[in-house]
């Protein structure tokens, strides 16, 4: 291959600091990725979304006026949503605790900490290539499973208090 | 007798739409973990880094016309970019602080208070030492990080 996977594989970066947008442009045309977009908050990258129909979203987490876990709930949940599956890799930095909790609840598929380093981010995109993960539906939450680690045929002990409440019933 | 209804509906990765075809994604994701994507990668980013470590401390001067203002919610938001940048240019301390002073803004707004002027200060200072004494910024960071955080932590405990 390679040359015309990279070709064809479309990119979206959403980072409000010029610098880092920069830096992650660089990095993914250094990689051979040809096709990479850019904009600087979640509203513009749903416009975005819909236009170029890019096939990963690296967004940042805080951004104006609408942040990397608003266009997270709005591309998983938004009735319009042009592509509900589409892998989205946050980077965050030394963010405060609950807005990263926030922003996987919303179904960020992958984290990039912060300093970023060129082995995790290239680990970050092989991992959504070649690893991709099941999705989950229910009332409050769809977007990809939380559990990095599931096997289908546990037979237990059920450790967690809303195992049986949440996901099973006592027939 | 337990048996499964779940209430949640499982999607299996295989039936949602690929970004690639199945052909290509082995060799797409072997070229990202190769060792020539990681230098060719590696090479890009070293290009960048001395832009970046100009404009951190583009920041951190504006972080200090902030801290002069006393204007809060500025303050936070350079103090927000050093945070994010400062570390990959090898500004270890700096951005450590920053980050500290991050979260005490933070969580002095969610409740409801005004973030007490010394801490911000010293904060502020701190960073700006930091960012320009490249030599033992870290050594010097982690003293100053644990200062802060204990006198940040007093003042969060005495309100």
């Amino acid at each position: 291959m390679t040359a015309a996977a990279f070709d064809y594989l479309k990119a979206l970066i959403v980072e409000d600091n010029t610098h880092m947008r920069a830096l992650l442009r660089s990095l993914l045309h250094a990689l051979g990725m040809k096709q990479v977009y850019e904009c600087t908050d979640g509203s513009q990258a749903y416009k975005e979304l819909r236009e170029r129909k890019p096939d990963f979203v690296l967004t940042d987490l805080s951004m104006k006026p609408v942040d990397g876990i608003e266009f997270t709930r709005m591309v998983r949940t938004g009735t319009d949503s042009p592509n509900p599956y589409v892998p989205i890799i946050m980077i965050t930095g030394h963010t405060e605790r609950p807005r990263v909790e926030a922003a996987r609840d919303a179904g960020v598929t992958e984290f990039l900490a912060k300093p970023i380093t060129v082995q995790n981010l290239l680990v970050r995109i092989a991992e959504i290539v070649d690893r991709p993960r099941p999705f989950v539906r229910c009332d409050n939450y769809f977007g990809p499973d939380r559990r990095r680690h599931r096997m289908e045929d546990y037979p237990g002990p059920w450790r967690r208090h809303d195992d049986f409440k949440d996901d099973l019933a006592i027939e | 007798m337990f048996s499964r209804k779940r209430k949640a509906e499982f999607i299996d990765a295989k039936s949602i739409p690929p970004m690639m075809r199945q052909i290509d994604v082995a060799q797409f994701a072997a070229t990202l973990r190769s060792e020539n994507a990681v230098r060719r990668a590696s090479r890009a980013m070293t290009a960048r880094v001395n832009q970046i470590r100009d404009a951190v401390l583009d920041y951190v001067a504006a972080l200090e016309r902030a801290g002069k203002l006393g204007d809060n919610g500025e303050i936070y938001a350079q103090a927000h970019e050093i945070r994010g940048l400062a570390e990959m240019v090898g500004l270890v301390a700096a951005g450590r602080i920053a980050n500290k002073l991050c979260l005490y803004i933070d969580t002095c707004f969610r409740r409801g208070q005004t973030p007490d002027k010394t801490v911000v200060t010293l904060h502020i200072d701190a960073v700006g030492r930091a960012a320009r004494a490249t030599d033992e910024a870290t050594r010097h960071g982690d003293t100053v990080v644990t200062q802060l955080e204990a006198l940040a932590s007093h003042k969060l405990a005495a309100e």
